[in-house]
């Protein structure tokens, strides 16, 4: 039987973990090379979260804590690999760590203008996004079903990121005004 | 960065950038907070577009899902003290996906769902594997002492002719069956992209000392294509692990009640490779 302190805490973790997930996926997405293994890195962070989160200081962002976790996973996942491997320094590890440290309520304003920008695409960028993570395509799947050459889709894919992104900026500054 | 470079994190973020130029690029990034600062805000965009992906898929699955009553099955009947007795892990396809600890949006569609029963897994025709940690096989209960039993000592099962009697293990207090859901029996499981499937574990483990239905615990953990992908430390755990393992391959959740549980776990569209649940089901204390 679960005391009410234990299920008080489970939630404020549970809530403060989904605030901070995505940027912990941006983290580590950004340091691990192959989409399975880093969310298997992801999964050990969350569990070291859960293990760990009575040494967790409430004072303090949660997403800093989580992202240092995150570095010793990410480190002993390195460690496991072969010689085939992309590492990244410590020091890397810390300035894309500072790099991400936004405040939270940021990242959902994000996410949500992502969500605006993405409508306005035109319906063939939208298509294209849609092949490519809706499905989980490769590359050479999304040039076959759109066809075109790999090297296209690459090209337009980077563009419709640009327009995003500067989409998305553009979305914020106005909530600022 | 120039144009080239700015590419080039595109392709590295992609994962279609070679190892050794991978490692180039991030040597020459490092030189460069900037740029550093620019592959991180890259990679945010493309975790908010996986998420953002994930999410629409999951709208569409849901408009699409099925809709035929879900069958109740069994009644409860009363039943003595010493033995326990696990009601079938049924395994429903729902048009309600709540998201769990370990996903990071909590979806919830108001589109009146109705239930489709996929599978109905239970005591009946299924062989079991004794003094086992694993099963070896889909379809197939293992446990660390016990035995698949009829009507015995006033006890009788939830439903159909056979229980499971779980025996006290000398080394360890906490005696576990295992069982692993073969979610290529799902049609939707089959196909490539993203589904969701609801599981319904109803149990009512009954202890000695005790009338009602004893604490019990149970995991449900997503499988991935074989066994060895699966993390060891929970298999050990017993009653202290708490794993909290979610995502395309692997999910899991743990509860500390019995009776008629629903956890719903999402496959992520990049789940090519088949997969399993696993069923963990043991009983706290000295004797079950």
């Amino acid at each position: 039987v679960q005391d009410d302190s234990e299920i008080d805490a489970r939630e404020r973790l549970a809530r403060l973990w989904l605030a901070a997930e995505p940027t912990v996926n941006a983290y580590v997405f950004a340091a691990v090379r192959g989409l399975h293994d880093a969310e298997d890195v992801v999964q050990q962070v969350a569990l070291t979260a859960a293990r760990r989160y009575d040494e967790y200081d409430a004072s303090r962002p949660f997403v800093a804590w989580a992202l240092w976790l995150a570095k010793s996973r990410i480190a002993d996942h390195y460690r496991k690999q072969g010689r085939e491997r992309v590492v990244f320094s410590a020091a890397m590890l810390d300035q894309l760590a500072e790099a991400l440290s936004h405040p939270e309520p940021e990242r959902s304003a994000r996410q949500e203008a992502l969500e605006r920008c993405i409508e306005k695409l035109p319906e063939k960028s939208r298509q294209l996004l849609e092949r490519r993570y809706e499905d989980d395509s490769t590359m050479e799947d999304v040039a076959a079903a759109v066809n075109s050459t790999v090297a296209s889709v690459r090209v337009m894919l980077f563009r419709i990121r640009n327009l995003l992104a500067e989409c998305i900026e553009s979305e914020l500054a106005k909530e600022t005004l | 960065m120039n144009e080239s470079e700015r590419q080039l994190v595109d392709l590295y973020l992609d994962d279609e950038l070679p190892v050794a130029e991978s490692a180039a690029l991030l040597e020459r990034l490092a030189q460069d907070p900037q740029a550093v600062a620019y592959l991180a805000e890259r990679s945010l965009l493309f975790t908010d577009l996986r998420r953002s992906a994930k999410r629409r898929n999951l709208q569409q699955w849901a408009v699409a899902s099925s809709v035929t009553p879900m069958e109740h099955r069994g009644t409860a009947k009363p039943g003595a003290s010493r033995w326990l007795s696990w009601r079938p892990l049924a395994a429903a396809a729902a048009g309600i996906v709540l998201g769990m600890f370990c996903t990071s949006v909590v979806w919830a569609y108001s589109m009146n769902p109705r239930k489709v029963t996929l599978l109905h897994e239970g005591f009946e025709h299924s062989p079991l594997i004794v003094h086992q940690a694993f099963p070896t096989a889909f379809s197939q209960w293992s446990v660390d002492t016990g035995d698949l039993v009829g009507p015995e000592q006033g006890a009788s099962p939830k439903e159909g002719g056979r229980m499971l009697r779980l025996e006290p293990k000398a080394d360890d207090k906490f005696t576990r069956a295992h069982y692993i859901v073969n979610l290529r029996q799902i049609p939707a499981f089959s196909r490539s992209g993203a589904h969701t499937v609801q599981f319904q574990v109803s149990a009512c483990p009954r202890r000695q000392d005790r009338p009602l239905c004893a604490p019990s615990r149970y995991l449900l953990t997503g499988l991935g294509s074989n066994r060895t992908g699966m993390d060891e430390d929970w298999l050990g755990g017993g009653a202290g692990s708490r794993p909290l393992v979610c995502g395309p391959r692997r999910w899991g959740l743990e509860r500390d009640r019995g009776l008629d549980h629903h956890d719903a776990f999402h496959q992520g569209a990049s789940g090519s490779e088949p997969h399993g649940v696993v069923f963990m089901g043991g009983v706290d204390g000295g004797e079950a």
